[in-house]
Order: C-alpha cells, then sequence, then structure tokens
C-alpha cells in the first residue's frame, strides 16, 4: 500500500507543471554544464568526444535530459572502445551528429511530463487556430477589398421628376437658401454680440441651442435680448417679403445631389449655399444629405415669421400677420411635400407650431382678424390639411439608394459591405445638415493602416444587404399597414420598435447597420402623425369657428353649423372614430376635444395629471386607447376572423384630451416652450 | 543485409522487447545482440536505438536504471514492463501470423500455412 502511495507520489512529482517549468527554466542557463562535465571526465578519443558533443549542443533539451544523453552516448562509447572497436569506426556506425540529435530529442519530448505535454499541445493547437484565422481573414480582406457597390437605379431621377412641369419661378429652393444663409448670418451676429446668452447660436451645444428655440419666438418684449431680435427681424424685412411670396409656390424643387458652397466669413467656415446638382453628382451624394440642408432653416424662417407676426399684431397691422402665418403654413406645406420623412415631420412640426401660435393669439384677442383673412387662413390650412398621410414609399427609396450605394450587388438582392459602402457610411454620419457656421465633429483619429487592416472584419459582423433590407422593410410595412389600416391598429408597432430597438443595440464600432442608422423610430413617427392629424382637424375647426363668429357674432351652436360654408367635413375624434371632435360652448369660449384614451366624454375636463393640449402624452397616446389584445400563451396579436385586432377595453386615464381651449386666456407664453 | 527503414521501424522495437524479456540489457549490449543474434540483419546504430528505446520508455514498455556494471562503470539497464510483456506478446501473434501469411504467399521460404 504505501509501495502504490510512494509510486503515485513520485509520478505526481515527476509529472508536475512546477518541475517542468524547473527544468525547462535551467535550460536557459548554460545548458551543457553537467554533460560537458561529463565529457571531460570520460576523456574519450578526440573524434567520438566531438561527435557527442556536438550531438549533445544540437539536441535543444532540457538541461537534465542533455546529461542523461551525454551519459549514456558516453557509456555506449567506452563499451564500443572496450570492445576492441577504433573510435573511427565508432564515429561512422554513429551517424550524423545532426540527424541523430533529431531523433534524440523527438524520443526524448515524448518522456516529458504530462503538463508539459498538454502544454505543447496547446500551443499547437493555438498555433493551427492562428493559422487558420490568419488565412480567414487574408479571405476575407480579399473578399472585402475586391467587392465594390453598383449604382442600378438612379432614384435621385425618379425623385426629381417630381419636379416635371414645374418652371423655376415655382419653385421656392434658391429664395430658401438665400433667406437661410442671410438668417443664419444674422443668428451667428447676434450669438457672438451676446455671447453670455448665446441664445441663438447655432453652434452652441444642445442644450443651449434647444433654450434658444424654445424661447425664440416666443421671447416677451421684457426680454433683455428682445430688442436685439426685434432689430434683426426689421433688418431682415426684405428676406421675409421674398419668403412671403416663395412660401407660396407648389413645390422646394431642388435637385437631388447638391453640393454645398463653404466660404470664409467671419473668421470661421460657413455653407453659406448649394451649387444644384449635375448628373454625376448625384453619385458622390447621399440622398438623405441632399435635403437636410435647409431643414433646419425651414423651421428657423418660420419661427421669424412668428416673430414678425408678432410685432405686426403689436402695431396692429393684422394683415401682415395674417401673411406671415399663411407663409410659414406654406412653408410646412412644402416641407411635407418633399419624398422624405425627415422633410416630412419639419412640416408637420412647422405646421404645430403655427397653428398653437394662431389659437394663442386668437384668444388674446376676439376678433383678431377679418372674415377675409380668416377665410385666406382657413383656405391655406385646408390645403395642407388635404395632403396625404405620411409617404413610406420615399423612405423605402432613400434606403435602398443607400443600399446600393454600400453593398455589393449579387443580382438576388443581396450582397455585401464595400469598402466604398464605409466610407459613404462614415459620410452620413456627420453631413453639413445646416446652413451657416460648419460645425465639425470630433472625428476620432484611427491610423489609415489600422483601419485598413481591421475595416474588413465588418463584413464578418455586419448585416448582409439582404439583411438589413429585411429590417428595414419589417418595420416599414408594419408602419404601412398602420397608417392604411388607422390609429386602432397602432399597437402592431410595437413589434416593428423592438425589431429597430435591437438592431440599434447591436451596432458596435465593426458592426455597421445602415439599417440601424436610417430606420427611423416609426412607432413616434406613425403616432406623431395620429396625434398631428387630430390637432390638423382641431386647428381646421378653430378657424372655421371664427369665420363663423366673425360672420354671425356669435359662436355656432354645433360644429355642424359650420357645414358647408366654413368646413366641408368636420374632422372625426379618433379616440371615437363615429363621431366627430367634440366641442362645447361656455359663454363666447369655446373647448373642443377628444373623448380620449379612456373613451368616453367627460364634457372636456383633463385628465388630473396635466396634459399638454397641443402635443399630447402619455395619458393621450393611442395605444393606450387602442391596445392590442395578445395571447398570454403565445404573446401573439388575437385576430378576429376578418382580421381586425381585437381590442381590449380602453384603459387611459379618466379624463379628456384637450385640443383647443379658449376658456383661459393666456397671460404669458411660457406655456408654449 | 540490412533492412529498409520502414520495415525496420516495424521490427525494430519488437526485437528490442524480445531481447529485453530475457534479461536487462544496456545500450551497447542491445546493438550487439541485435547483430549477432539477427546476423546483421537487425543490426542498428546509436542513432537509431536510443530514440527507439526512448519511445518505449515513454510508451511505458521499458523502465531504465543505471547500475554498476562488470568493469565498475555505470551503465543504464533497459527491462521490459508489465504493459511491455503484453505488448510483446501482442507483437509476437501479429508477427506469426503475417508470417505464415507470407509464407503461404510463397514470400518467405519454408513457412508454409
Amino acid at each position: 500500500m504505501s509501495s502504490t502511495f510512494s509510486k503515485v507520489r513520485g509520478w505526481s512529482w515527476q509529472h508536475s507543471p512546477m518541475l517542468a517549468m524547473w527544468r525547462a527554466a535551467r535550460g536557459f542557463v548554460r545548458p551543457n554544464r553537467e554533460a560537458f562535465a561529463l565529457l571531460e571526465e570520460a576523456a574519450l578519443p578526440e573524434p567520438i568526444h566531438e561527435v557527442v558533443r556536438n550531438t549533445i549542443v544540437r539536441t535543444k533539451l532540457w538541461r537534465d535530459e542533455r546529461e542523461q544523453i551525454a551519459r549514456e552516448l558516453i557509456a555506449h562509447a567506452q563499451d564500443a572502445i572496450d570492445a576492441g572497436h577504433e573510435p573511427g569506426q565508432i564515429v561512422s556506425t554513429f551517424g550524423d551528429p545532426r540527424r541523430v540529435a533529431r531523433l534524440l530529442r523527438r524520443s526524448m519530448k515524448r518522456k516529458r511530463p504530462l503538463s508539459w505535454q498538454a502544454y505543447r499541445f496547446s500551443r499547437r493547437v493555438a498555433g493551427v487556430l492562428l493559422l487558420m484565422l490568419f488565412v480567414s481573414y487574408i479571405a476575407v480582406v480579399v473578399r472585402f477589398y475586391s467587392s465594390e457597390p453598383q449604382i442600378k437605379t438612379d432614384f435621385g431621377a425618379i425623385l426629381d421628376s417630381r419636379s416635371d412641369g414645374f418652371g423655376e419661378d415655382q419653385k421656392s429652393w434658391t429664395t430658401l437658401v438665400e433667406c437661410g444663409v442671410a438668417w443664419s448670418k444674422i443668428e451667428h451676429l447676434l450669438a457672438q454680440e451676446q455671447a453670455g446668452r448665446a441664445m441663438l447660436q447655432t453652434d452652441a451645444d444642445d442644450e443651449e441651442q434647444d433654450i434658444g428655440v424654445a424661447i425664440f419666438p416666443y421671447i416677451e418684449p421684457d426680454h433683455p435680448d428682445y430688442q436685439a431680435f426685434e432689430d434683426a427681424v426689421r433688418g431682415f424685412a426684405s428676406y421675409l417679403d421674398e419668403l412671403r411670396v416663395a412660401a407660396q409656390r407648389p413645390i422646394i424643387g431642388l435637385p437631388v445631389g447638391y453640393e454645398p458652397i463653404m466660404e470664409k466669413w467671419e473668421g470661421r467656415m460657413f455653407v453659406t449655399g448649394v451649387v444644384p446638382a449635375g448628373p454625376d453628382d448625384y453619385k458622390r451624394q447621399s440622398m438623405i444629405d441632399i435635403q437636410l440642408i435647409y431643414l433646419g432653416s425651414l423651421r428657423r424662417l418660420s419661427q421669424v415669421l412668428i416673430f414678425d407676426a408678432r410685432l405686426a399684431l403689436v402695431e396692429g397691422d393684422t394683415e401682415r400677420a395674417c401673411n406671415d402665418y399663411i407663409a410659414v403654413m406654406g412653408l410646412a406645406r412644402q416641407a411635407r411635400s418633399e419624398p422624405y420623412l425627415f422633410s416630412e415631420l419639419v412640416g408637420i412640426s412647422i405646421h404645430d407650431m403655427v397653428g398653437v401660435e394662431i389659437g394663442r393669439q386668437l384668444r388674446k384677442q376676439d376678433g383678431l382678424f377679418d372674415s377675409d383673412q380668416l377665410r385666406r387662413l382657413a383656405h391655406t390650412q385646408a390645403r395642407l390639411a388635404q395632403l396625404p398621410i405620411i409617404e413610406i414609399e420615399h423612405e423605402r427609396m432613400n434606403f435602398r439608394d443607400a443600399l446600393q450605394r454600400a453593398y455589393s450587388d449579387d443580382g438576388h438582392g443581396n450582397g455585401r459591405l464595400t469598402p466604398e459602402g464605409f466610407e459613404y457610411y462614415g459620410l452620413m454620419t456627420a453631413p453639413p445638415d445646416d446652413f451657416g457656421p460648419v460645425t465639425m465633429s470630433d472625428a476620432v483619429t484611427v491610423d489609415p493602416r489600422f483601419r485598413a487592416a481591421t475595416l474588413p472584419l465588418s463584413i464578418v459582423f455586419s448585416n448582409s444587404r439582404g439583411q438589413e433590407q429585411a429590417i428595414h422593410d419589417s418595420v416599414m410595412d408594419q408602419a404601412q399597414t398602420v397608417l392604411d389600416r388607422g390609429v386602432q391598429w397602432i399597437s402592431l408597432m410595437q413589434d416593428a420598435e423592438l425589431i429597430a430597438e435591437q438592431v440599434r443595440a447591436e451596432e458596435t464600432p465593426m458592426r455597421f447597420s445602415f439599417a440601424a442608422m436610417l430606420t427611423p423610430a416609426m412607432q413616434q413617427v406613425v403616432a406623431n402623425w395620429f396625434q398631428y392629424e387630430q390637432r390638423v382637424g382641431a386647428f381646421s375647426l378653430m378657424i372655421a369657428i371664427e369665420a363663423y363668429r366673425q360672420d354671425h357674432g356669435q359662436l355656432p351652436d354645433t360644429l355642424s353649423m359650420l357645414q358647408p360654408r366654413y368646413l366641408p367635413e368636420i374632422p372625426l375624434d379618433l379616440m371615437d372614430p363615429a363621431r366627430s371632435i367634440k366641442y362645447l360652448v361656455e359663454g363666447d369660449r369655446y373647448v373642443l376635444y377628444s373623448v380620449g384614451s379612456d373613451g368616453d366624454d367627460d364634457d372636456a375636463r383633463a385628465p388630473e395629471k396635466p396634459v399638454d393640449p397641443y402635443l399630447g402624452n402619455q395619458e393621450t397616446s393611442f395605444d393606450l386607447r387602442y391596445p392590442q389584445a395578445r395571447s398570454p400563451m403565445t404573446n401573439k396579436p388575437i385576430f378576429e376572423s376578418g382580421g381586425k385586432p381585437m381590442l381590449a377595453e380602453p384603459t387611459g386615464p379618466d379624463g379628456d384630451w384637450i385640443l383647443i381651449d379658449t376658456r383661459a386666456v393666456p397671460d404669458s407664453d411660457a406655456e408654449a416652450s | 543485409m540490412k533492412l529498409e527503414r520502414e520495415l525496420m521501424r516495424g521490427a525494430g522495437p519488437t526485437a528490442v522487447l524480445k531481447l529485453l524479456s530475457r534479461r536487462a540489457m544496456y545500450g551497447y549490449e542491445l546493438v550487439e545482440a541485435l547483430a549477432k543474434q539477427s546476423d546483421g540483419v537487425l543490426a542498428m546504430g546509436q542513432s537509431t536505438l536510443y530514440p527507439m528505446l526512448y519511445n518505449l520508455e515513454a510508451k511505458g514498455l521499458i523502465e531504465a536504471d543505471w547500475r554498476d556494471g562488470d568493469n565498475g562503470r555505470q551503465r543504464k539497464y533497459y527491462a521490459l514492463t508489465g504493459k511491455g510483456k503484453t505488448k510483446l506478446k501482442a507483437d509476437e501473434q501479429a508477427w506469426a501470423k503475417l508470417a505464415e501469411a507470407m509464407g503461404s504467399l510463397g514470400v518467405l521460404k519454408g513457412v508454409s500455412a
């Protein structure tokens, strides 16, 4: 028993990693010391001595292994000499020391401890894996750098065809660019003069810019910056004249594929205009970039017009104020008519902005506008309200264009990311997005050699073209379904948003996804659209009611009295689709409201928790009113036999969604922010 | 006549195991015994013998220890282990069958099925 234990203990010691490490480490310091000492001691004849010595040195084994071999070879040689063999004969039968050393090394290594064998095996495995990785990497590099995108469809030409039939005098883009650049310069000077406040500093950080947007144009005369803004807007009067005319034109009409003009002005680089595209320019530009450049200034010019309307009302010039409002609605219509989702969203936002402002001024002063002015406002509003719902097809086109510029094409709708695609990806993340000072992003400096070496790996981690297209399609298909079928399908967007969120979450520095970058938050877009649709209906009603009051000296008793002279159709309550928007009269004041997400009429009583009367919020969101019934087992939507979603009972808070409330006269514009 | 390398690679270890099955032997002794008893057919130099011995030792078929020899010098003696005996038995059976098969084919003169 003790013998067995002793053997096991001896075996364990011989094979222990510690001993192996010690033996290996000793080999680095005078590895032949013992072996040479033995050789010297043996005093073998010179030829044999040399052969054994060479062999030992060439084995490159551990120190104790060389000693073992030396002892054995010396003993062998001495036995041969004792047997009467000549040194020359012994050397000739010994063989080539190099070959002998190699054979001895191999066989001796097989005797080494298990821990060393395991280490050698793992090292070999790691080596093989590294080799395979290297070969795979080379294959990926070749694959990446040999692929190139093919622009097969000229989506730019398709989009430009919307301008067919319109002359240059029917397009507004030249005026928009001229006014946008002029106002951006004024803003820049204002920001420099008022460096401490920096309310309109377009290159300020986001927070400062938000503050600026919130305050202007709702700034009050007692504000320290009011006079500066008033002077600036009055100095801008000639541009506003041009803008009012341009806003009535049918389209913006900037051809796809512009080139921004950058010039040094007031000590820094400024985007001071655009050069319309030629056919070749289109190939160098993202369609997304193309239209974004004037969107910021569209919104800002609308704010300037609204501020000018305020100045006009202070002066009693209601005609100029009316024309300013009509111009803003014209800009909203033009933005909404552009085939870009972002442009449509900006148009919606501008329309909301002017609706809120007109409502605020009407509440401040009864009979503000005469019948003719109200008629013109109603006409412009009707023109805007008749625009179709958001066109997702154009968004799909934009995305397909992005993919064809970035991915190779196998002819079956699939392909992989290309070097040009990567450059394009970077271009899209940092476009010049507005007129005015050029803001350079804080680009991370990466060694171009490192980037060239690591970039091909992106095709390993990134989706294929087909996968990217499928992700975008799935989100857009859901959005299209909801927009086509109606607000009660809103909860279908939850699935779409989950897909989009997942894709965005998976985007990494090595994993590029055009779907993650370019797929809009469609759940929000669709919800915003329906909220906007509801507010537009209320806005149309408000103007019609004011026109009726001008003509009859009193408010209509019911909304149906507005038909057909003041409004062809009474807008429906999206929360109660079988009925119109609700109307409540209290003396000479009125309220327009929706039944809200709880689905019942509370006589224009808002929920206890304050609800934004114009923008809506969680309490008025549609998915509370139209939750989609889901199977608790599968979490899949449950549909009726006719394909309609089976809806659960309304679950929203008790109260109504107030759209227009003229009962309380605003004493401050703070609510606007 | 010497065997080709491939034949030696197959026959050498079995021959060594067989010699060691009789008694423990040291390297030079093995070289001499192999040359003499096989009439030079299985003669091998140090370059072949010692790597072979180390391989057999690594496989646990033989074990070695240093002892004092007749002339007073130390020699490394190799002896068969239990595992080595089993292996030798299996090899002998395999070689017998091989010889029988080669005999039946007429490759080996005087040996027939």
